[in-house]
């Protein structure tokens, strides 16, 4: 799918809490055009994550509007959102979220199943993706017995094996090995020179910025203060 | 195909699942198969008696003429009933039938008893029972008897069976067994002339036990069964049709209330998964997250979800079924007996074993609707698990 302009307008997210009213992201705005890439920094619990939610439509913002394309993300029904997620969408997220208990191959193949492909088709593109990924002799192994980088590995074929145009990334680089974080950096680079849109969430820019990825960056002030460049 | 290549991705989901879970699997599905197994084997040989018992009915002669003395059974005078009853124009013929209980020939102890019916074997309408070895009786032959293949015990066609009744010790003659057509007709009856049944139960010459009546052609039952208890005082006239009637409300009402107590059990299994899909563990909400974040829709994750409760219900009623279906051939010990009622006396009774179409489709539904029921509300809860879950620790 090609790319579309993923924008923010003035979106805000708080939470109410026993402690009162929190504000998580405070009227951010900015556009990021298709084979853009926008670097999130800040400090843990800054808002980075819940802005990485708020683009791949899994929250909904408080106010303001989140946009791709023509779509208006805060407005479309739940099941909508779920379409999107799963045609445009590849999440890289912290600490890997694959399935305990899934072989690679089950957990990269069960996002293609909204898809409605074959079985077949379904196994042979997550195959292609884990191999791409130099995990393909890992494909029948029980993530649960697969070290933290062949991991992050398996979770990036599961991110990009539906090929999205949006991909988002949460601390992508944590917990690996620095093999494994250049080539999860150089795919995720390899993507956006592909004309997808790539927002990473990072407190260690350094590594991302050293991999050339990142066009722009979003600095993460705390108390819902995001200064976009 | 799409659409189609959609649902059996959820349904290999499911199935993955099933077994990856096999802990809350067994959970659920055992005790839904155990109870199946028992409901089937009970069904199987209910029905397989209801519809030996329906056979057996329809030797029965058209109308039953039988005299009540306190509530008893009480020996009919042949001669002036047969001659009321003769003189109707309803009726075609008139036999006398005599019965009694004996000691069935083997071991006295085990209390096995046998039914000696004593018939007419010139009369016409004695010819149905059939016979797998000797031969029937002659008409007017005496000191002869035919027996079903369960009575005879070791005794063979040339044997002679020394039944002792309440008139006395007879000495037969074995020249016949019956055939196991009718299932209750091998293992109980042994047939010998009116005047040898006599002798066993102790009736005089002129008295039988009952009057078989045949009607004429057109003639109705219910006309002439009313004329006769108007007539005569303490008489009971049992119709062929209401024969069969009144044997199935017996064993069909026998295996109602087992089955029905029974399957209560299967409650188990729904409350089961009920409790295990309302209690979800942190864990299985995150999975459930992961998959939405990977772009499943709540309805998918609900029809995965119902899916594996198909799956699980008709794989563990399938199980139950065919374990049913084993014991049920290996004679279904522990509740045959609880289906045969009178014939549980009977020494080598076994009933044969039938399944009613609606029998099995109602153990079918038994062991699926109430558990996809059940699954319904945990499985929408779990479905409706917000996406963002899957940013959380």
């Amino acid at each position: 799918m090609p790319a579309e302009t993923l924008s923010f307008s003035s979106v805000s997210k708080r939470y109410r809490g026993r402690a009162g009213e929190v504000v998580v992201l405070g009227k951010l705005s900015f556009a990021l055009a298709p084979g853009e890439a926008l670097l999130l920094v800040g400090p843990p619990g800054s808002g980075k994550s819940t802005v990485l939610a708020l683009a791949g439509a899994l929250l909904r913002p408080t106010s303001g509007a989140v946009r791709y394309g023509e779509r208006a993300l805060s407005s479309l029904p739940e099941h909508a959102l779920a379409r999107f997620r799963g045609a445009e969408v590849g999440f890289l997220f912290q600490g890997f979220r694959l399935l305990r208990g899934w072989t690679a191959l089950e957990n990269v193949a069960l996002a293609l199943v909204p898809k409605g492909l074959p079985a077949r088709e379904r196994a042979a593109r997550a195959t292609a993706s884990l191999e791409a990924l130099g995990v393909g002799a890992r494909a029948s192994f029980r993530v649960n017995d697969l070290s933290g980088g062949e991991q992050q590995r398996v979770a990036l074929a599961r991110a990009l094996v539906s090929e999205p145009s949006l991909v988002l990334a949460d601390e992508p680089t944590s917990n690996v090995d620095r093999p494994t974080a250049e080539l999860v950096l150089a795919e995720l680079r390899r993507r956006k020179d592909c004309g997808a849109t790539v927002l990473v969430a990072s407190h260690d820019p350094a590594l991302v910025r050293a991999a050339g990825l990142c066009d722009r960056m979003a600095y993460f002030e705390g108390e819902g203060r995001v200064r976009v460049e | 195909m799409s659409e189609l290549h959609r649902h059996l991705g959820l349904a290999g989901y499911a199935a993955r699942n099933l077994a990856r879970l096999w802990r809350r699997s067994l959970a659920v599905g055992v005790p839904l198969a155990l109870a199946i197994a028992v409901a089937t084997a009970a069904t199987l040989v209910a029905d397989g008696i209801r519809q030996d018992a329906a056979l057996a009915a329809s030797y029965a002669p058209d109308l039953t003429v039988q005299r009540m003395a306190y509530g008893r059974l009480s020996p009919i005078a042949v001669g002036p009933f047969g001659a009321v009853l003769a003189a109707r124009p309803e009726v075609a013929a008139v036999r006398p039938r005599v019965f009694t209980l004996v000691p069935a020939p083997g071991d006295e102890s085990t209390g096995a008893l046998a039914t000696v019916l004593g018939v007419d074997w010139a009369a016409a309408g004695e010819a149905p029972y059939g016979v797998v070895e000797g031969r029937l009786p002659a008409p007017g032959e005496t000191g002869v008897v035919v027996l079903g293949r369960g009575v005879a015990a070791s005794l063979r066609p040339g044997a002679t069976w020394r039944a002792r009744g309440p008139g006395g010790v007879v000495a037969l003659e074995v020249v016949g067994l019956l055939s196991d057509a009718v299932a209750i007709h091998g293992a109980n009856l042994a047939l010998t002339s009116l005047e040898d049944a006599r002798a066993l139960a102790g009736l005089a010459p002129d008295e039988a036990s009952e009057l078989a009546v045949t009607l004429a052609p057109g003639a109705r039952e219910g006309s002439l069964a009313d004329h006769l208890q108007t007539q005569f005082e303490g008489v009971r006239v049992v119709g062929k049709g209401a024969l069969g009637r009144i044997l199935d409300a017996i064993y069909g009402s026998r295996s109602g209330a087992f089955v029905t107590v029974w399957l209560i059990l299967l409650l188990v299994s729904p409350a089961a998964a009920w409790a295990l899909g309302m209690s979800v563990a942190a864990s299985e909400r995150h999975e459930m997250g992961v998959l939405k974040a990977l772009g499943w829709s709540t309805l998918e994750l609900v029809e995965a979800r119902m899916i594996e409760g198909g799956l699980l219900g008709l794989a563990a009623t399938l199980a139950g079924a065919l374990a049913g279906t084993l014991y049920a051939l290996g004679g279904a010990p522990g509740i045959a007996g609880l289906f045969e009622g009178w014939a549980a006396l009977y020494p080598t009774f076994r009933a044969p074993l039938a399944v009613d179409p609606r029998s099995a489709l109602a153990l079918f539904a038994a062991g699926i609707v109430p558990l996809l029921a059940a699954m319904a509300v945990p499985a929408w809860r779990i479905g409706s698990t917000p996406p963002e879950t899957v940013m959380r620790d």
